[in-house]
């Protein structure tokens, strides 16, 4: 007698299904895998060292050589009979004119370390003024397509179900040199607004961008407006040219990740940094630069040329390195100083329109790329041939759902529907 | 590869990664056997499998992306071997057929017929080419979505749908003409004769 065939008794997906877990299950549990993997793990080469090695440089030369050019150059600057340099570390110096130091702590004493400048307040990234918080979520930066910021605004109590949004926001660079601002209300959860400002492309003398707000702009579900004046103030990004960015690069600076007021929290990416990692700490995005493993065809969906710089580490971390146009070999590299943020009483500049720079007057700080796309994971995605971004944002009220927002290359930013992203992001 | 002892390595990302092979080990070890049917060179492939992605765990962000990316790592693994393999025969077909009942308390002739109906299923997978068999083990055993396995292969979602289409066909078609079945034995008898 025939068999009854599995595709008359069962379904056959069924009948595969159960057929793959009896064969799996014919291996065993390994208990000691981690054990002999541990034996084999190395270290990780960092990006820098590894594309300097690839060059046939050994590191230690290259320290070598920056030693001594330090070394000289003080020397000059001690033979020119200049007191104090920015470029000379104190200690070389001559002991006649020393360099001005902070004040010593009261409990200092002789041949004690002396502390480090605070260069980072607290709270880092975020500023109360009025009773209104304004806090930056995150910022992606790519020089030759967009800078956007995502921040979050949390208004008084008085104000709850209000949305609350910067009337006049001004994004300027180191000599005030203001930017175009593209403002857009992404959401609004009880006494938290959401929104998101772009300004294109950065110019290349753009090292330090700031945000000033004079005026936010309440609006009442019921269309009541009410207008509050004060001082906003919040440093984006500073000496970011200190660090070589490839145009396919992208610095993701995820800021302060997770937003938390009354009950709300607003997550900074696609999925919720507030919530406890499923695996570790460490897989959180805002401690981990992105490096593509070494594989031929690795996932598309875990790699990227991005650099996510964590922000407790913005000052120490590499930014992703140009295969063609690779970081100054310095062995001590001017960090990427912390953003700050400082509460301004009295507003910073005149209540009004914005200043305005025509786009075409902005030049790209590098030649566009030609790359393939890189592709961010967890929804997100970029898509370098149209200058576009998709970003996720979560909420977890009222209940935890994501926003989507299109970053296009005029910097402007558009909120848009799950299926408006999915549509983007398959169009890529 | 350079050794270091894990003590030297930065002690957080050695403690996430070792959750990360505590939590998939299991499933890469067993998804590298079902693809490839060999238990030493399956084993070899999830070692190789994990040094990759710790070589590359800073590329991974999104931690319920684990799954996808250590199997897509994988998946490129098998198919150097696959490729380097030539003209090798595969020992696919060699894999033992599980007698492990579906039910606890089969009769003997129910037994009988379980067997035989693993045993085509078996022999109809085996024959399957890669790809097909690649596309099954990762929708079946490894329970991906359509669109995670065309993350993990590296190809459309509809071309996964075809390949996946394909293979059940093709299963569907062994299963009907098994090689030993007795119309087969009997030509081939014939053919002899």
């Amino acid at each position: 007698m025939m068999p009854e065939r599995p595709t008359e008794t069962r379904d056959l997906e069924e009948q595969i299904r159960d057929h793959y877990r009896k064969e799996a299950q014919t291996i065993p549990t390994d208990p000691d895998l981690w054990e002999r993997l541990a034996l084999r793990l190395a270290p990780r080469p960092r990006r820098g060292r590894a594309l300097i090695q690839l060059r046939g440089l050994p590191l230690a030369v290259l320290a070598t050589a920056a030693a001594l050019v330090l070394v000289a150059g003080s020397v000059f600057w001690i033979s020119q009979g200049r007191t104090e340099s920015p470029l000379v570390p104190s200690f070389l110096l001559p002991t006649t004119a020393p360099a001005p130091m902070p004040p010593a702590a009261p409990t200092a004493f002789p041949g004690a370390e002396m502390p480090a400048p605070d260069l980072e307040p607290k709270p880092p990234y975020e500023v109360v003024d009025q009773g209104v918080r304004l806090a930056v979520l995150r910022t992606i930066v790519n020089p030759g397509h967009v800078t956007a910021f995502f921040f979050v605004v949390d208004g008084p109590a008085d104000l709850a179900g209000w949305t609350i949004m910067p009337d006049d926001p001004r994004v300027q660079d180191q000599e005030g040199a203001p930017y175009t601002s593209h403002l857009t209300h992404v959401a609004s959860v009880a006494d938290v607004t959401v929104g998101a400002v772009g300004i294109g492309p950065l110019r290349p003398k753009s090292t330090d961008l700031t945000l000033l707000v004079t005026t936010f702009r309440a609006t009442s579900p019921s269309g009541q407006a009410r207008t509050i004046h004060g001082g906003w103030q919040i440093h984006l990004l500073r000496n970011l040219q200190s660090v070589s960015i490839h145009p396919d690069s992208l610095v993701d600076m995820p800021y302060i990740a997770c937003f938390q007021s009354k009950g709300v929290r607003v997550g900074s990416s696609y999925y919720d940094p507030c919530a406890k990692p499923a695996i570790a700490p460490t897989l959180m995005p805002a401690a981990r630069p992105v490096v593509p493993p070494k594989v031929e065809a690795p996932f598309p969906g875990a790699v990227r040329t991005a650099t996510s710089i964590p922000a407790d580490q913005v000052a120490a971390v590499p930014v992703t390195a140009a295969p063609t146009r690779p970081p100054a070999p310095t062995v001590a590299p001017t960090p990427l100083i912390p953003i700050t943020s400082t509460a301004v009483p009295t507003p910073l500049a005149p209540s009004g329109p914005p200043q305005v720079v025509p786009t075409h007057l902005v030049t790209p700080a590098v030649p566009l790329p030609t790359a393939t796309p890189a592709r961010l994971v967890g929804g997100e995605f970029t898509d370098w041939r149209h200058g576009l971004f998709g970003i996720a944002l979560t909420l977890s009220a009222p209940h935890p759902h994501r926003v989507y927002v299109l970053v296009k290359p005029d910097g402007t930013v558009e909120a848009v529907s799950e299926a408006a992203f999915e549509a983007a992001r398959n169009e890529r | 590869m350079q050794r270091s002892h894990p003590s030297a390595l930065p002690h957080d990302d050695v403690a996430a990664f070792r959750a990360l092979v505590e939590q998939h080990g299991d499933l890469i070890r067993r998804t590298a056997y079902l693809l490839v049917g060999d238990r030493a060179l399956a084993e070899d492939l999830a070692q190789e499998t994990f040094l990759h992605a710790w070589r590359g765990f800073d590329g991974l962000r999104d931690p319920t992306a684990a799954k996808s990316w250590l199997l897509a790592i994988l998946a490129h693994q098998a198919a150097t071997w696959r490729r380097r393999r030539r003209q090798v025969a595969v020992p696919i077909a060699a894999l033992p057929a599980s007698d492990e009942p579906g039910d606890p308390t089969p009769g003997p002739l129910e037994a009988v017929e379980q067997r035989e109906q693993h045993r085509f299923l078996a022999d109809a997978l085996a024959q399957l080419a890669d790809d097909e068999r690649q596309i099954l083990v990762l929708r079946y055993y490894a329970e991906l979505t359509v669109p995670e396995i065309a993350q993990v292969v590296g190809c459309p979602k509809g071309t996964v749908k075809s390949r996946l289409h394909r293979a059940l066909a093709q299963v569907r078609r062994l299963i009907a003409t098994p090689t030993d079945s007795p119309e087969n034995v009997a030509t081939k008898e014939g053919d002899r004769g």
